[in-house]
């Protein structure tokens, strides 16, 4: 792979770095003869982040040279690897870059043993992208990094499109409201309600806090006229997510001087935000957590059978588990898993869900068009939600002898889950992550159904199979 | 050392060094510029002294300070009290006096109002102690333009935003702390006298000294030299701030430039880039390596000389003790012998050279390359 950066291609090239080692360490190449494509996710996968640049973005570009070992088994001529976004963002950004250098080349060079690219440890047989800075007075800086391979992608959980919302602001207006939240030590969460025509912007108060350090507690409301785009899917949506990639992308758009264009379904599906240039198209990736107590979209129930075990309170089987931005494939698996065809995985989640939404025409897209044309698919959408449990498993349910524990108290609580219990037995019940009355509320309707949902039954058992049980309900942000 | 008895003589014998500088800036700069290990050797002469400072036995870091940065400088000989009568040792040569110092405490001492950082005359900014406050002046020099109020003077003072035309003539009226430096001979203190104006605080300090032992010598003998660069030292700096911090060697290859065109038929070669590069620094570090070449071009060269094709390593830990008397040096002059003991000269900008012409200090490293990269 060649590609040959001119002065001016350069700046944005090296913003679009600072803001993928703001998102995470490792910075994977896939580059096509078309495209290159940068993409990273940081340690905790809850955020992704992919700048993709065609051709005609770079002055010289060309991918395969003739002693260059090509990827053939997804059909097309592809360049991977992997490397340290910070080795190669310290080169470009250094303070002598910008005054003089006049062009840069970046080449990957790779090992020289015969495709067989699984031990690349030995000397002088490693991949190497080889950056030759040209600089003024024809002073020449070449810097070889060490390649990795590409063992596994990193694809993002792309959510089904059928009830999305649309955004579109300006990096400076998102900005002027961020800017009420500090960023700068801790990694708050944001709590944003979309409105019908107010946004609603407020931190993340976390029961959890043991020190009680958020003493601060911020709301902004913010009309709807301030986005220049606003189409929300079904008003009023809830969802929360983590400030600190939130504002890497939006440091990026600004100084890009582009708008973010933010998509995002239901509370626990990622949010997606799309930053188009002239010849790059950014996608990031942002887990969201579903904050408890937040006011749903209208959905209904429709349960039908009651079973002992279900007697959780219908508020704790809706808090669904975040999704997971970018889910972990490995190349042999992603090549079966990608070719899943897209309606399977909507079909998958929609008999989770308790009522279908009415069929909507599915928005095209240009970006996932695109995606999907990838010929290693390593944007297309993995059906990631038929392996995440929906719900949160295994604190909210009861064994059978904390039952007995409850039968025994005789009071009349047999409808208690396992976190009240636990409260009750501990005595100071500081583990609650919602407000109480609100939760009353919500076992008293349950108990005038006695019902369950049917799917809720099959995503239970999924939860409770043995190999989920080790996971148990992993929070994704500490707080 | 007995001083009572020495007393009485003391007080007639002149001391060994009595120097003075109103601006121990520059002084403090050439010092920091080899303040890489703690106990240096100073060894002092008519013309000025000089500061050695080695490293591992294979380093060794000079500065030379002539007496011409010092307003006042006077040497006397320490004759010794023996051969006092006889006055037929050659006083040109052999006539120094030589102690060891702890050259972090002399530094600190200098800086000890805040005042000696870097005088940076080659960054371009006068106004350097901007981050310091002045000590409070007593409100007697008139010569600031008439802000009588003394909280804004002193923010004037601190600033140098408001002193109109002066910021334009260096430090002209912001004086800078003075020193006076004496050394009384073998076994006393080195002293310093160190105030900040003439209505400040004074601060004496007292610098044990030690007896000199011999240090490294590292020859470097010009006839073998087989590199020889004078180049700005914003080059040098630049490629050695590129190195990754994992880089633990550094190759200086050097290659003798192409034939000059002796009867003008050879046209300049289209494929230069394609010869092997006339100098090229390379470092390998754990994430890969980077390899820098620089043209024969004048602007980037100003001296190149190279007799054979050279490649010397030297830890990176050793070159990088050189970066600071490299960032405050305008020049740097790079030579390599036959065996690899590099020699570097780093021009320290004197701030006054300019008007009197006189000569400018300089800083010296020299180190010994590595053995297994011998050519």
């Amino acid at each position: 792979m060649q590609a040959t950066l001119d002065a001016s291609a350069l700046k944005p090239f090296t913003r679009a770095l600072t803001c993928l080692s703001r998102y995470g360490e490792d910075l994977a190449i896939y580059a096509t003869p078309e495209t290159i494509s940068l993409s990273t996710t940081n340690s905790s996968k809850s955020a992704y982040c992919r700048f993709k640049y065609s051709r005609q973005f770079f002055s010289k570009y060309s991918v395969g040279s003739p002693d260059a070992c090509t990827n053939e088994e997804e059909g097309g001529l592809v360049v991977t690897g992997q490397l340290l976004t910070k080795s190669l963002l310290s080169i470009l950004r250094h303070k002598t870059v910008e005054k003089s250098v006049e062009r840069c080349e970046l080449s990957i060079v790779e090992g020289a043993q015969d495709k067989d690219r699984s031990d690349e440890d030995e000397d002088g047989l490693e991949s190497k992208l080889i950056v030759r800075l040209h600089c003024k007075h024809g002073v020449v800086k070449t810097h070889r990094l060490l390649l990795l391979s590409l063992t596994s992608f990193l694809a993002p959980g792309v959510p089904d499109a059928n009830n999305e919302s649309h955004l579109t602001v300006g990096p400076r207006a998102i900005r002027d409201m961020l800017e009420q939240f500090p960023a700068a030590r801790s990694d708050p969460q944001l709590i944003w309600n979309f409105g019908e025509s107010e946004v609603e912007v407020k931190s993340f108060e976390s029961s959890l806090d043991p020190k009680g350090k958020n003493q601060l507690s911020t709301e902004l409301t913010i009309s709807a006229d301030e986005f220049d785009l606003y189409d929300v899917y079904a008003t009023p949506t809830t969802i929360a997510f983590h400030l600190r990639e939130f504002n890497a992308t939006i440091a990026f758009a600004e100084s890009m001087s582009l708008a973010l264009e933010l998509r995002f379904t239901d509370p626990a599906a990622p949010l997606l935000i799309d930053v188009e240039g002239d010849n790059s198209d950014t996608l990031f990736v942002i887990s969201t957590s579903q904050v408890p107590g937040a006011p749903e979209p209208s959905q209904v129930s429709t349960n039908s059978k009651k079973r002992e075990r279900e007697e959780t309170p219908r508020d704790f089987a809706r808090i669904k588990k975040p999704m997971k931005a970018a889910q972990r494939t490995d190349a042999a698996s992603l090549a079966h898993e990608s070719r899943t065809p897209r309606s399977q995985s909507a079909s998958t989640s929609r008999t989770a869900e308790s009522m279908p939404p009415p069929p909507v025409p599915r928005r095209s897209y240009p970006s996932q068009h695109q995606l999907e044309d990838m010929p290693d698919a390593q944007m297309t959408p993995v059906p990631s939600r038929k392996r995440e449990p929906l719900f949160l498993p295994m604190s909210s349910q009861l064994s059978a002898a904390d039952e007995q524990i409850i039968r025994d108290t005789g009071l009349g609580i047999e409808d208690m889950n396992a976190e009240e219990l636990e409260m009750m037995l501990e005595g100071d019940g500081e583990e609650v992550a919602f407000d109480m009355s609100q939760r009353s509320a919500k076992r008293e309707e349950t108990d005038t159904r006695q019902m369950v949902d049917p799917a809720d039954d099959m995503e239970f058992a999924a939860t409770q199979s043995s190999d989920d049980q080790s996971k148990g309900f992993q929070p994704l942000f500490e707080d | 050392m007995s001083q009572n008895e020495d007393a009485p003589e003391e007080v007639q014998l002149p001391p060994v060094l009595k120097a003075s500088v109103h601006d121990v800036r520059y002084f403090a700069t050439l010092l920091r510029g080899v303040n890489f290990v703690n106990r240096a050797t100073v060894t002092i002469t008519k013309t000025g002294f000089v500061v050695v400072v080695e490293e591992a036995r294979t380093l060794l870091g000079t500065a030379y300070i002539f007496a011409n940065i010092f307003d006042e400088y006077t040497y006397n000989s320490e004759t010794p009290p023996v051969p006092q009568d006889s006055q037929t040792l050659d006083p040109e040569e052999e006539d120094n006096a030589a102690f060891e110092i702890p050259l972090n405490t002399l530094i600190e001492c200098l800086n000890i109002f805040g005042t000696a950082g870097s005088s940076a005359p080659s960054a371009g900014s006068g106004n350097v102690t901007g981050k310091y406050k002045k000590w409070k002046k007593g409100g007697d020099d008139s010569d600031q333009e008439g802000d009588d109020d003394t909280g804004s003077r002193r923010q004037s003072n601190g600033t140098g935003s408001t002193r109109g035309i002066d910021s334009y003539f260096g430090n002209a009226s912001d004086k800078g702390t003075g020193m006076r430096m004496t050394y009384a001979g073998s076994g006393y203190p080195l002293t310093l006298l160190i105030a900040e104006d003439a209505a400040g605080p004074t601060t004496t300090c007292e610098i044990t000294t030690y007896e000199a032992e011999p240090h490294l010598e590292l020859p470097f003998d010009p006839s073998r030299m087989v590199l020889k660069i004078i180049l700005k030292s914003s080059w040098l700096r630049d490629a050695l701030s590129e190195l990754d911090p994992s880089c633990d060697k550094l190759t200086f290859i050097g290659n003798p430039p192409p034939a000059v065109p002796v009867n003008g038929r050879q046209r300049p070669q289209p494929r230069a880039a394609n010869r092997s590069p006339m100098l090229r620094i390379q470092a390998a570090g754990t994430f890969g390596s980077t390899e820098m070449d620089y043209p024969n071009d004048r602007d980037v060269l100003e001296t190149f000389e190279c007799t054979r094709p050279v490649s010397f390593s030297y830890r990176v830990g050793h070159i990088s003790r050189t970066l600071r008397a490299l960032q405050s040096s305008t020049k740097t002059s790079l030579r390599i012998d036959d065996d690899g003991l590099m020699s570097l000269q780093f021009l320290m900008p004197s701030p006054k050279a300019k008007t009197d012409g006189a000569m400018e200090a300089f800083i010296e490293f020299r180190c010994l390359s590595l053995d297994d990269e011998l050519v």
